[in-house]
C-alpha cells in the first residue's frame, strides 16, 4: 500500500489516496481477457478508469450506482427492507434479459445489514448465469469510511481509492459465514486478506441445490 | 495500458480539460439558449450547443452535439460527437465519441466507439463501445439445479494463503 496525497479527481485535501495489489482483479482480468464479449454489472458509481479498463476487454458495462441511491442525503429514509427492495428494483439497470458475467460489489456489503444483503442477492440473482462471478471486499478493521469507497482500476492487478480518514464509522467486520448468510445463492471461490485490512472475495453464483459447472454440487455451503 | 501495468507504472487520471462552453460560443455552431424550451425532435446539419431544455430526440449524426452546463435533455441523442456537461435522461449514440464531463449527469445508455467519463461525472446506465459484438454464448445459460449435498460441511473456501507471496496486497 502506497499512501500518497490525492491529486485532482474531485477529491478533497483531507483525502488520502492508497494503491494496492488486488488478486481478485487479476482473476477477473484473466477471465475477461480470455476472449469473447462479457457483460459487467457495476454496483458502484461510474469511474472513468474502470470504464476504460473493462471496455478495453471488450465488455459492455452496466452501472447501477447504488452508492448514490443508498447514501445520498435524501436516501436516509430508506429504513424498511421494503423500501430497500423498491430502491433496488428502481435502480438496477435493465440488461434486456441478458445475464452478466461479472458483478462488482466493491465494499458495498459492509454498509448493508444481513437482510439487505439478502435482498440485494435476490435482486442480482436475476442477472446471473452459472458462471457469473461477484467481486466484493470486506473491511476487517474496527472502523471503516462513513460511506462506501470509490475504487479506481489502475491496471490488471492494482486498485486505488481515496478516503477521508476523518469520516469513519464502526465496521461490522463481516466474516465468511456472514457473507454466506447474506448472499445465500453465491459461493465463495476464493478470498484474500490484504495488508490494508481489506478482504477480497470472489464468489460464484450457485443457487441453492445447483452444481458448479462441470462439477458435482459442493456440500455445506449454504 | 497493459504494457504500462507490466512495468508497474500506475495510471494517473488526466486533469479535467476546460469545457467548450467555458471557452465561449464556437463558430458554425447553433445554440439553444438557457431560456429556450423545446418540445419535439431536432435534426439538422450543423453543430449544436444546448443550454436550454429539450424534450425530444436530437438527431445530428454528422455533427457535434454539446449539452452545456445548464442544458437539460430528455430524449435520445444521436451525434457524431457528443459532449455532456449538463443533464441527459435518454440514450446517447455517438458515431465517433461520447464524453461525459465532470459536471455531466446522464441516466441512460451510451453507445459509441470511444466513451470517456470524467471523474465526478454522474452516470447510470450501460456503456457499450462495441455494439456489434456478440456476447460469449456458451456461458449465458441458466443454472441447472443439482441433487442436494449429502455432506454437511466442507473445508473453508477462503484461501488466504493461496499464494502468500503474491496473494496479499
Amino acid at each position: 500500500m502506497v499512501p500518497s496525497r490525492s491529486e485532482g479527481g474531485g477529491s478533497t485535501s483531507d483525502e488520502t489516496r492508497s494503491e494496492f495489489e488486488s488478486p481478485c482483479l487479476k482473476l477477473l482480468f484473466d477471465r475477461l481477457s480470455s476472449g469473447g464479449r462479457h457483460l459487467v454489472l457495476d454496483l458502484g458509481p461510474a469511474v472513468g478508469e474502470n470504464v476504460r479498463f473493462f471496455s478495453q476487454l471488450a465488455c459492455k458495462i452496466y452501472i447501477a450506482d447504488l452508492y448514490e441511491s443508498l447514501f445520498a442525503p435524501r436516501a436516509l429514509q430508506l429504513e424498511s427492507s421494503r423500501a430497500f427492495r423498491l430502491m433496488l428494483e428502481r435502480d438496477l439497470p435493465s440488461t434486456d434479459g441478458q445475464p452478466v458475467d461479472v458483478i462488482l460489489a466493491w465494499d458495498l456489503l459492509n454498509y448493508l445489514k444481513t437482510d439487505e444483503q439478502q435482498a440485494l442477492a435476490e435482486a442480482i440473482s436475476s442477472y446471473c448465469h452459472r458462471t457469473t462471478q461477484l467481486f466484493a471486499m470486506v473491511i476487517t478493521h474496527k472502523e471503516m469510511p462513513a460511506t462506501p469507497t470509490v475504487f479506481h482500476v489502475l491496471d490488471r492487478q492494482h486498485l486505488a481509492f481515496e478516503r477521508d480518514p476523518q469520516w469513519q464509522r464502526s465496521s461490522p467486520r463481516y466474516t465468511e459465514p456472514d457473507i454466506r448468510r447474506g448472499l445465500p445463492d453465491f459461493e465463495v471461490d476464493v478470498s484474500f486478506l490484504l495488508r490494508n485490512g481489506l478482504q477480497e472475495y470472489m464468489l460464484s453464483y450457485r443457487p441453492r441445490g445447483a452444481a458448479a459447472p462441470g462439477l458435482p454440487a459442493r456440500p455445506g455451503r449454504l | 495500458m497493459w504494457k504500462k501495468s507490466e512495468e508497474g507504472t500506475s495510471y494517473q487520471a488526466p486533469e479535467p480539460q476546460p469545457t467548450p462552453s467555458a471557452r465561449g460560443p464556437q463558430p458554425d455552431q447553433a445554440t439553444i439558449g438557457p431560456s429556450i424550451k423545446i418540445k419535439g425532435d431536432l435534426s439538422g446539419d450543423e453543430d449544436l450547443m444546448i443550454q436550454g431544455h429539450v424534450n425530444g430526440e436530437i438527431r445530428l449524426p454528422k455533427n457535434k452535439v454539446t449539452i452545456g452546463p445548464s442544458g437539460r435533455v430528455q430524449a435520445d441523442v444521436y451525434g457524431k460527437s457528443i459532449r455532456v456537461e449538463g443533464q441527459v435522461k435518454g440514450n446517447l449514440y455517438g458515431d465517433q465519441d461520447v464524453v461525459v464531463r465532470a459536471s455531466g449527469r446522464v441516466q441512460g445508455n451510451i453507445v459509441g466507439p470511444r466513451v470517456t467519463l470524467e471523474n465526478g461525472a454522474n452516470f447510470k446506465g450501460s456503456i457499450d463501445m462495441e455494439p456489434g459484438a456478440k456476447v460469449a454464448k456458451s456461458e449465458a445459460q441458466p443454472v441447472k439445479p443439482a441433487p442436494a449435498p449429502a455432506v454437511p460441511e466442507a473445508p473453508p473456501a477462503a484461501k488466504p494463503g493461496a499464494n502468500p507471496a503474491t496473494g496479499r496486497g
